[in-house]
């Protein structure tokens, strides 16, 4: 017996509860008895022996013992980053000597995070020395989390009477979810060679090769096989060569993209911070001088001194030290607060939404270094972002666009939406901008050619 | 006192079997001591209606008795409820999603204000543009006269006026509601075709 | 939300076992009472008064208005079925005593059909009084124009300042769609009801019963005498939907309503069987009637703890499988209760009839003592 089995152990004392689950039983025994009787009718009257079976067997039941039941609980993969979705299975095992016929097991993931499918809860059915299992797979919000111990339910063979305990749980408890929780992907040079598509640059003076598929040396281990194996395609933006003047990544949390896919789900802007983060870290490794900038953050709101633009927004020029990376990684931890909050009101997603979040891409350009290339991570989900990013190419930056995409699913809205984007983004490549529109069900891989 | 009495009920029910049982299988001894005849001419037994008043108020009686006992005495823990209340947070498309669900229940209430159809005229409009390559009066024109898709719904949704045929209007006067997403669907199904044939028609 | 929230559904396959061990024993009920043709017109009923409720569900009036008249033209027609093969045409005062059985048989299918439907479709009872407001609304317009056929001018003023009231006082509950279709159904019924009364008069039975017929057609005209029919369809449909939404509202029936009216109606479809006396089959029809009420109370149960979206479905085959086995062990051992109170007793002795209600009376005592 453990603790937990013990704060409920005084209730199971008694063996099993009535319940009424047979009440209707009784009912109809009574039924019989009083129109057989009334009717003088005697096979009625004997037909209560049927319900009288039934109320026998209510009687002898007693559903098993909470004190048979051990839960294993483990999570496929304890860190992940925003979006990803991760399977959690809760084992039952019988240790007792009588079969369990009947076990309904409610696990209670933290408020943090969301089931994304199947539900927390099952209902299995165990033989002594046997196992069970119930599978659910949750998409986390940023931070710790700690599951709490699932509640198992008993019942006996008629599923009359039935034990109610919280079984002690072995194996995870907590999950959390980091940006970049994933190192990025480091190539070798002998690799190299699979992924040689020198010459077929697109566009004027782009330096980007961008959504290409998977190959082999990409960061294997992170891909999402059961993903792959529904949709058969994988995102990977895939840098050429450092860009000599320096690159600036430029991360979107303006209110339009504060929204997610469904209720609990990370919201684009999130996700555009969490795109972001990796391609800051994969350009840096590769050696290139890179800045930040982050749309819908005020400079003020990051813990480190950092300069602004003419928008107020923080800015850190392009560089390789260590300032740099102590400031780009308070504006992205400011960034990712704020691309968490969401509005209580969802904005439009047509009409004027652009001019209640303005991209302001004149501010961002008077800061730019004359031929920076430019990664802007953006939902897409306004027509704001979609004109900074063209005003950006319109001046000769070359400009890659990485969207991780909230839209689609079921409802109206988020087709009309996924619509609008999909518009967007062909707008932008019309321009000669290069976009990778990521399905952020799967892992996004960034890698770099050219680099040791 | 209810265990008390519950025990008064169950005593004097098992003394009746007990009785019954005496007189299925020794009537005569049973009868030597009980006054068995007459208590079978009494009115309450013998005449069809008092076997009915009487043993049906014993029936009734015990079925509300048991209604009145029955309930869930299970001392574990509750199980949390299925669903979580769901956040009010927002989604992408919620807006919209509101606009449509405002249309449907206008529709059931018999009121015809549609705010989703002017929304969807400007998205099918932009659509156009995007495919043909055309400018956005021409694209707005020939959404207006429904000549932008092989839907038949899609295009008569957003066609100018009330052209919907009368097997239609019908429709949507039995059906509201259904009729009303049905047409959103159809519309928004038809938008993705567009954007889904053109990509189809540049990978070749 | 025009149906139930998921949460609330019962697990899929022990509700589909639940609907079809009720609907295939009321049907062998049906069947082996003789009465397989008033069963299957039952069902059929309460499947279109289903519909109704869900049409209303989706405020489809005017659907919902048709075929709760469906569903009521079903009832009527399986009354008048039974009675008709008992009693002469047409039938008048005083109508001898019917057998009950093949009415509760009808009632048993209504109640099985409705509640099937209702599972399939996760109808709420409470949307069935939605359904009768609809399947009255499209009676009203008949039923007008019977009392104005009937009544001459007088009529037609009452009928005028009736509507004119109903207006008046605000919107009528009445709907328009559900009121179209009715005032649509008066322009046939106009035509064919002269042919209709012709019909019935030469198919009375003897002379003294066609001059009553003659007599009541002459005071309500034919049109006033099918605007009747209507009515009385109407009527029925709407006591049954009212019924269902009353016995919701007490708390009679829960969240699996449909489930609990499956059981119900094989239960009451047992009883009728019993009352025509078929033998060993009114034991069946009982354990089977318990077997839906078992099947379908975990399903409900299983519904509300683990919803549809959890992995239930050998937890499910294992309860289905002891639950069947537990109906039988009832079956046999009523069988072989049954077997020997007919070897003890077969006399109406006096002591054989107080020791039948001594039995009666101890062991309901009993039950609700144990309870």
């Amino acid at each position: 017996m453990t603790a937990a089995d013990a704060d409920i152990g005084t209730g199971t004392g008694t063996g099993s509860d009535p319940g009424g689950r047979f009440d209707a039983a009784a009912f109809t025994a009574v039924a019989l008895l009083t129109v057989g009787a009334v009717l003088g009718n005697g096979l009625l009257f004997v037909a209560a022996v049927v319900p009288g079976v039934y109320l026998v067997a209510e009687a002898a039941a007693s559903p098993p013992s909470p004190g048979a039941v051990r839960v294993e609980r483990s999570i496929e993969s304890t860190a992940v980053p925003p979006g990803r979705p991760t399977t959690v299975t809760l084992t039952v095992a019988n240790e007792g000597d009588r079969p369990i016929p009947d076990c309904r097991l409610v696990d209670r993931p933290p408020e943090g995070a969301t089931v994304v499918e199947g539900t927390a809860r099952g209902c299995v059915s165990v033989r002594p020395g046997e196992t069970a299992s119930v599978s659910y797979a949750v998409v986390a919000d940023h931070g710790d989390h700690e599951f709490d111990d699932p509640v198992a339910r008993l019942r006996s063979l008629s599923a009359a009477g039935r034990r109610t305990a919280r079984p002690s749980v072995d194996g995870d408890a907590t999950l959390s979810c980091r940006q970049a929780a994933e190192t990025p992907a480091v190539r070798s040079a002998a690799r190299r060679r699979a992924g040689a598509r020198a010459g077929d640059s697109p566009g004027r003076g782009v330096e980007f090769h961008s959504v290409r598929e998977y190959r082999r040396g990409d960061d294997v281990s992170r891909v999402d096989w059961r993903r792959y194996a529904k949709t058969g395609d994988l995102s990977t933006v895939d840098f050429r060569e450092p860009h000599a003047a320096g690159t600036v990544v430029v991360v979107d949390v303006r209110r339009p993209g504060r929204v997610g896919r469904a209720p609990g789900r990370p919201t684009a802007a999130t996700l555009s911070v969490d795109a972001a983060g990796r391609l800051f870290e994969r350009l840096s490794a590769a050696g290139d001088r890179v800045g930040l900038s982050a749309l819908g953050v005020a400079a003020a709101d990051v813990d480190v001194p950092v300069a602004g633009d003419r928008a107020d927004r923080p800015w850190v020029p392009p560089g390789d030290g260590e300032t740099t990376r102590t400031r780009t990684t308070a504006v992205l931890e400011a960034a990712a607060d704020i691309a968490a909050e969401r509005p209580s009101r969802p904005p439009p997603t047509v009409g004027d939404a652009g001019r209640r979040a303005p991209a302001r891409p004149g501010a961002l350009r008077a800061r730019l270094p004359g031929s920076a290339a430019v990664v802007v991570a953006t939902p897409l989900l306004d027509e704001e972002a979609t004109a900074l990013v063209e005003t950006l190419a319109g001046a000769d930056h070359p400009v890659l666009a990485v969207s991780p995409d909230v839209t689609g699913g079921d409802r109206p809205g988020g087709r009309v939406a996924g619509v609008e984007r999909r518009l967007r983004l062909e707008r932008l490549r019309a321009r000669g901008v290069e976009v990778v529109d990521w399905d952020v069900a799967e892992p996004l891989s960034v890698a770099v050619e050219g680099s040791a | 006192m209810i265990d008390r009495r519950r025990r008064l009920g169950g005593a004097v029910g098992a003394a009746a079997v007990v009785l019954a049982a005496g007189l299925f299988f020794a009537p005569g001894a049973v009868g030597s001591v009980l006054p068995v005849s007459a208590v079978a001419r009494s009115t309450a037994l013998s005449a069809a209606a008092g076997r009915v008043l009487a043993l049906g108020c014993v029936g009734v009686g015990c079925l509300l008795w048991i209604a009145r006992a029955s309930g869930d005495e299970d001392p574990g823990p509750t199980l949390p409820p299925l669903s979580a209340p769901e956040a009010d947070e927002p989604v992408v498309g919620g807006d919209l999603d509101g606009d449509v669900e405002a249309t449907v229940e206008a529709a059931a209430a018999g009121a015809g204000h549609d705010e989703v159809r002017p929304e969807l005229r400007s998205l099918a409009a932009d659509a156009l543009v995007h495919v043909d390559d055309c400018d956005r009066t021409t694209a707005r024109r020939r959404v207006e006269a429904g000549e932008w898709t092989d839907d038949p719904v899609a295009a008569a949704y957003l066609a100018d006026g009330s052209t919907g045929s009368l097997r239609r209007r019908l429709a949507a006067r039995l059906r509201p509601r259904r009729t009303i997403r049905r047409r959103v669907d159809r519309t928004v199904a038809a938008v993705e075709a567009l954007l889904d044939e053109q990509e189809r028609e540049r990978g070749r | 939300m025009s149906t139930a929230a998921a949460a609330d559904r019962p697990a899929r396959t022990t509700a589909a076992g639940s609907v079809a061990v009720g609907v295939v024993a009321t049907l062998g009920l049906g069947a082996a009472t003789g009465e397989t043709a008033v069963t299957a017109v039952g069902l059929a009923a309460g499947l279109a008064l289903a519909g109704a409720t869900r049409a209303a569900t989706d405020a489809e009036t005017a659907i919902s208005g048709v075929l709760a008249t469906l569903g009521g033209g079903l009832g009527v027609a399986g009354i008048a079925a039974v009675t008709l093969a008992r009693v002469p045409w047409p039938p008048v005062l005083p109508i001898p005593f019917l057998p009950a059985a093949p009415f509760l048989l009808l009632l048993a299918g209504g109640l099985v059909g409705f509640g099937a439907a209702a599972t399939a479709w996760h109808l709420r009872p409470a949307a069935a009084g939605r359904a009768a407001v609809a399947g009255t609304t499209v009676a009203a317009a008949p039923a007008a124009a019977g009392v104005i056929a009937a009544g001459g001018p007088p009529a037609a003023v009452l009928v005028a300042v009736v509507a004119a009231g109903l207006v008046a006082a605000d919107r009528p509950a009445l709907d328009g769609p559900a009121f179209v279709v009715g005032a649509g159904l008066v322009v046939p019924l106009a035509v064919v009801d002269d042919r209709l009364a012709t019909v019935a008069v030469e198919a009375a039975a003897d002379e003294t019963r066609r001059q009553a017929l003659v007599d009541t057609l002459t005071v309500t005209g034919p049109l006033g005498a099918v605007a009747g029919v209507v009515v009385a369809v109407s009527a029925l449909a709407a006591g049954f939907l009212l019924a269902v939404r009353l016995a919701a509202d007490t708390g009679l029936l829960g969240r699996a309503a449909g489930l609990q009216l499956v059981a119900a109606g094989t239960f009451l479809a047992a009883v009728a069987s019993g009352i025509t006396g078929t033998g060993v089959v009114v034991l069946v029809g009982v354990a089977a009637a318990l077997l839906a009420w078992d099947l379908g109370e975990f399903a409900a149960t299983l519904g509300r703890e683990v919803g549809r979206g959890g992995a239930s479905r050998r937890g499910e085959f294992v309860h289905v499988g002891g639950a069947v086995a537990l109906a039988a062990v009832a079956v046999v051992a009523a069988v072989a209760a049954a077997g020997l109170v007919r070897t003890l007793s077969a006399s109406g002795t006096p002591a054989t009839v107080v020791a039948a209600a001594a039995a009666a009376v101890g062991t309901l005592l009993l039950l609700a003592a144990l309870r």
